[in-house]
């Protein structure tokens, strides 16, 4: 979905936030942003887990002086975001489009697609960027021994979808 | 061919991630902030509506633009549509199922019992699909597919149960208070989904998969599902695909609509009856691999997680 607005109005026309505020939260964006992003785009897609990501940074932003003091603050927003993208039961997309070349086996994003999402988490955060199993529990709110379980069977999944039987 | 199956998942999510930049973020929220909360908070509204109220700016324009495609509307002149062919055959099809959708029985079902939807998912192998999605969004549903069971966790309160205070908000599985009209449901799915139609393969394809995910995951009033093929047979952008079948092998006719980066969804429907089989994706290009489809089976009215109807 389409963002609203085009250019945005300036930062200090929203309530109860500063400089100060704005500058942690930037700092907020740039450290966790990525990390959200990865999980729910594992979790939905490419398209839909950004929407559902800026829909929890936006979230935040709003309730900046509520949410900035929370302890697991990147788990927080990951149950945001899902909750945004709960409603769409959809196929979920890894679309990289473009004439781009790739390296990576022509069937991975359809492969991907068909793990569950918990298998799709474990797999693509923890042997796709090398999250231990404890982050991936944080972020995610599963347990670390669920988590490897949903990445064996992931990967065994994934390897049989693929055609692979390498230990990689 | 790499073996490093890692690597290839890293490739893979990097290709196509996108960040989300400051921009981003305040594009969504100041918006809502200073335009929105002063009427929500008159209102008593939620979060829920807060977000999705966010995208008034956009919604009034998209409320406009297909304002001006239903009929006796007189401002079929405006020139992004002019380039969007109306398919008269997919409308015929729509209107067709949208009255055959007026001859379902009506039933209005309790808060407390389940939606139960049975599909056959998949393309080349199939599993069969079964959910009970609560019909007031409160109560813990379940889904069993490829023979695991997993809890659709239900919204009480606020929160989520057993996922330690988690707000989130109910998302029932029957929604008596969705129009029953196209432009009423146009107006609905605007404020309840922040959907933004536009004129492109994005919008409708936005359009059609929340459609579609309400005609597949919820109990529709007869009325109510006609409203929903008739807002499609109202948007220029979908095409009639004589011949199609599902993932069962039943065939029928079909309304489609491309996806944004190649490919095509069809909804197919029962050539006599036009009631509706199932749906079928097929990405093309890049894309060719991609293929998804179901079937649907069933879908009633049952007063616990695991009964039958």
């Amino acid at each position: 979905m389409q963002a609203a607005g085009g250019s945005g109005p300036v930062v200090s026309a929203v309530p109860g936030t500063a400089n100060d505020d704005r500058a942690a939260f930037e700092r907020f964006v740039k450290e966790t942003g990525p990390r959200l992003g990865r999980a729910l785009a594992a979790a939905y897609g490419f398209e839909d887990g950004r929407d559902a990501t800026a829909e929890a940074l936006a979230y935040a932003w709003e309730n900046w002086q509520k949410l900035r003091h929370i302890a697991n603050l990147p788990g927080y927003l990951f149950r945001v975001g899902q909750t945004h993208s709960r409603r769409r039961r959809q196929p979920v997309l890894f679309d990289i489009g473009g004439d781009a070349e790739y390296s990576f086996e022509p069937g991975l994003p359809k492969a991907l697609a068909a793990l569950s999402q918990r298998q799709r988490l474990a797999v693509v955060l923890v042997h796709g960027y090398g999250y231990t199993l404890r982050e991936v529990a944080e972020l995610t709110g599963i347990r670390p021994t669920t988590v490897q379980n949903h990445l064996s069977r992931g990967l065994l999944r994934l390897r049989s979808l693929l055609g692979v039987d390498d230990e990689n | 061919m790499r073996t490093d199956l890692g690597d290839q998942i890293h490739e893979l999510m990097e290709r196509g991630l996108r960040l989300v930049s400051m921009a981003d973020i305040e594009n969504r929220s100041p918006a809502r902030v200073t335009a929105v909360r002063p009427a929500v908070a008159r209102l008593g509204l939620g979060r829920g509506r807060l977000i999705l109220a966010g995208a008034a700016g956009i919604a009034a324009c998209v409320a406009l633009a297909v304002t001006a495609l239903l009929p006796g509307s007189g401002s079929g002149s405006h020139t992004s549509q002019a380039r969007v062919h109306l398919d008269r055959t997919a409308a015929s099809v729509l209107h067709r199922a949208a009255l055959a959708a007026l001859r379902l029985p009506a039933r209005t079902p309790q808060p407390d019992q389940f939606v139960y939807v049975e599909w056959a998912n998949g393309v080349r192998t199939r599993q069969l699909y079964q959910a009970w999605l609560s019909v007031d969004g409160t109560r813990n549903g379940l889904i069993r597919s490829g023979g695991r069971s997993s809890v659709d966790p239900g919204c009480h309160h606020g929160h989520q149960a057993g996922q330690h205070g988690y707000s989130c908000v109910p998302a029932p599985a029957f929604l008596p208070g969705m129009p029953a009209t196209p432009r009423g449901v146009l107006r609905y799915l605007e404020k309840t989904y922040g959907l933004g139609l536009g004129t492109g393969k994005k919008g409708l394809d936005r359009l059609g998969t929340t459609v579609d995910g309400l005609l597949s995951f919820t109990y529709l009033l007869p009325r109510q599902r006609a409203a929903l093929y008739e807002l499609l047979a109202q948007t220029p952008g979908f095409t009639v695909v004589p011949h199609a079948a599902d993932v069962i092998g039943r065939q029928g006719i079909g309304v489609s609509w491309a996806l944004p980066r190649g490919g095509d969804i069809i909804i197919i429907f029962d050539r006599r009856t036009y009631a509706e089989l199932g749906l079928i994706a097929k990405g093309s290009g890049k894309d060719r691999n991609y293929e998804f489809g179901r079937a649907l089976l069933k879908i009633a009215i049952v007063s616990k997680t695991g009964q039958l109807p």
